[in-house]
């Protein structure tokens, strides 16, 4: 079976996706008016 | 509606909040549903309605939730019974709160008991209790040693799950006692931080583990990555993928129950709710899809490879994490230490989530009966202490199951039902994309507003439907329970059909309460 190279590619969407979600909150509440 | 306002507690920080928010949503379906539902659905291609639902139902329910907890906070209601009254001027609306309170209630109950194997599990794999057992159904037949289900020679009855359960519960409603601030963030800013190493810490050892026996070199880390991941498209023609799909984000978030509502409830009218809600959402998909997905299959198909893993996962989520992880722990070096952080994290995860379920009772008793924080826990750990023995000993027959499907499958998705109707039609969706937004570090894309409006509450009354059809109704109807557990299934319902009219009538006395109070003060 191995590891196939689209199941290589979905894995790095979905990291890229939540990595993306990850770093744009992460910039969001280091850089937001009210944060605390 | 002229209530007075009473000082509430509030979160020392914003980070806290989230740390407590994600704790509340990061439980052991991360680390052990998530794999077996992805590998057993079509892989990558699971993905993709997975995220498709995390955009139309995931994220849509937790702003929703976050806006009408922030919403009953601003008039003194930290519970879902409260905070629909505010939103909805009927007689009626409070009621359906209850089923929040129920939902947190039924699941706290059997939560802290499977959370404490977790703690169990942990001092058993550094004392090594579990090491030298061969093959899996040893293994499976020591977890059920363990709890009491089987007879063994592994454990002398239940006693040491037993204290486990003890001390778990204290510790509950120990940081419950201490209060949001002093006792749930605080425990957020340990617990989360730390799942976060030991998971990470998991995580290398995983993919550094290649090809354990190079004599089966298909038995690899490498192709237990492309059982996870290789998508397989023909699945995607079948709708009880996207149902899993859908069921799965909806457990991981942790929507549907109220807990979010509570949380919220303890924020300042004008705190972002919009970044936090996503920050949130976006960490337990990082806990989910990139540490969770990538330690007990990987590590399972490594060991004992793909056909024996999917037997193992067949099996459910626990005996992939309680049977087959162990197995693995006692074959590889230090394997002792990784066992103890594997099940120490497993129950970091479940702690921040037990914690909130007991948060939106003990926020109904505060707010709605103006009890003492220290009264009101005694009272919901007095209630929760006698139920879950129940738990403890008719664990064998059923009684947790029963549970398990009403309250914390079936319940989630008719709670999440209600509250978006609520929220978005009778509450109204302009007033609630208002409400959301307010404060807000970003506006929400209006596209959102489309979605919560008409998309959320479609989606979730399909799966509610769904689920009436083809799993309410043949349990319901008792299909393949043992003749032998029939009597502890219709106790376990009846135990819930009390605890639900018990909520009921608790709704009935504070709201009469109340109008004597304001009656009196006219």
């Amino acid at each position: 079976m191995g590891f196939q190279t689209s199941g290589i590619i979905f894995m790095i969407l979905a990291y890229l996706f939540i990595g993306g979600l990850v770093a744009y909150c992460l910039y969001k509440l280091l850089f937001s008016k009210t944060k605390k | 509606m002229a209530e007075q306002i009473t000082e509430r507690e509030q979160w020392g920080s914003r980070w806290g909040l989230i740390l407590a928010v994600a704790g509340n949503a990061i439980g052991l379906g991360n680390f052990l549903r998530f794999p077996v539902q992805a590998a057993s659905n079509g892989g990558g291609a699971f993905m993709i309605p997975y995220f498709i639902f995390f955009l139309i139902v995931g994220i849509p329910l937790m702003w929703m939730e976050w806006g009408i907890g922030r919403h009953g906070g601003k008039y003194g209601h930290g519970s879902a019974p409260g905070m629909f009254d505010v939103l909805w001027k009927n007689k009626i609306a409070k009621y359906f709160g209850a089923i929040g309170l129920f939902v947190s209630t039924i699941i706290l109950i059997y939560y802290t008991y499977i959370e404490s194997w977790t703690l169990g599990y942990s001092f058993l794999s550094i004392t090594k209790s579990y090491f030298g057992l061969e093959n899996f159904e040893a293994m499976k037949s020591f977890l059920y040693g363990y709890q009491g289900r089987e007879a063994t020679s592994y454990f002398n009855g239940i006693t040491i799950a037993y204290i486990f359960m003890l001390i778990t519960f204290v510790l509950n409603f120990w940081i419950l006692y201490k209060g949001i601030s002093k006792g749930i963030e605080k425990l957020a800013k340990i617990a989360m931080p730390a799942l976060f190493i030991f998971a990470i810490i998991i995580v290398i050892r995983v993919i550094t583990l290649g090809t354990p026996d190079p004599a089966i070199p298909e038995n690899s880390v490498s192709n237990g990555f492309g059982f996870i991941w290789n998508p397989d498209f023909s699945k995607l023609g079948d709708p009880k993928i996207w149902l899993a799909a859908a069921g799965q984000i909806f457990f991981t978030l942790s929507v549907g129950m109220g807990t979010i509502h509570a949380y919220a409830s303890y924020l300042k009218p004008k705190d972002d709710i919009v970044i936090s809600g996503l920050a949130t959402s976006a960490t337990n998909e990082f806990a989910e899809v990139i540490l969770g997905g990538s330690i007990a299959i990987p590590i399972s198909v490594a060991f004992f490879g793909i056909a024996t893993t999917t037997a193992m996962a067949k099996g459910g989520s626990f005996d992939l994490g309680f049977a087959s992880m162990p197995l693995v722990f006692e074959q590889i070096p230090f394997g002792e230490i990784f066992g103890f952080l594997w099940f120490l994290l497993l129950f970091f995860a479940g702690i921040t989530s037990s914690v909130a379920m007991g948060q939106q009772v003990i926020a109904f008793l505060e707010d709605e009966f103006g009890m003492s924080r220290k009264k009101a826990v005694l009272s919901l750990g007095f209630a929760v202490l006698l139920a879950v023995q129940l738990v403890v000993f008719y664990l064998k027959f059923g009684y947790l199951d029963e549970m398990d499907y009403w309250a914390g499958t079936f319940g989630l998705v008719v709670f999440a039902f209600v509250e978006t109707v609520i929220f978005m039609w009778i509450f109204g969706a302009e007033k609630a994309w208002n409400e959301m937004n307010e404060g807000g570090d970003i506006k929400i894309p209006r596209f959102f507003f489309y979605i919560m409006k008409y998309v959320t509450p479609l989606m979730l009354f399909i799966v509610m439907m769904w689920w009436l059809i083809n799993d309410a109704i043949p349990i319901l109807l008792l299909k393949g329970v043992a003749e032998e557990n029939l009597i502890y299934v219709w106790g376990s319902r009846i135990f819930m059909i009390i605890v639900f009219a018990t909520f009921l009538y608790l709704i009935h006395i504070a709201w009469k309460k109340k109008r004597m109070r304001n009656g009196l003060s006219n």
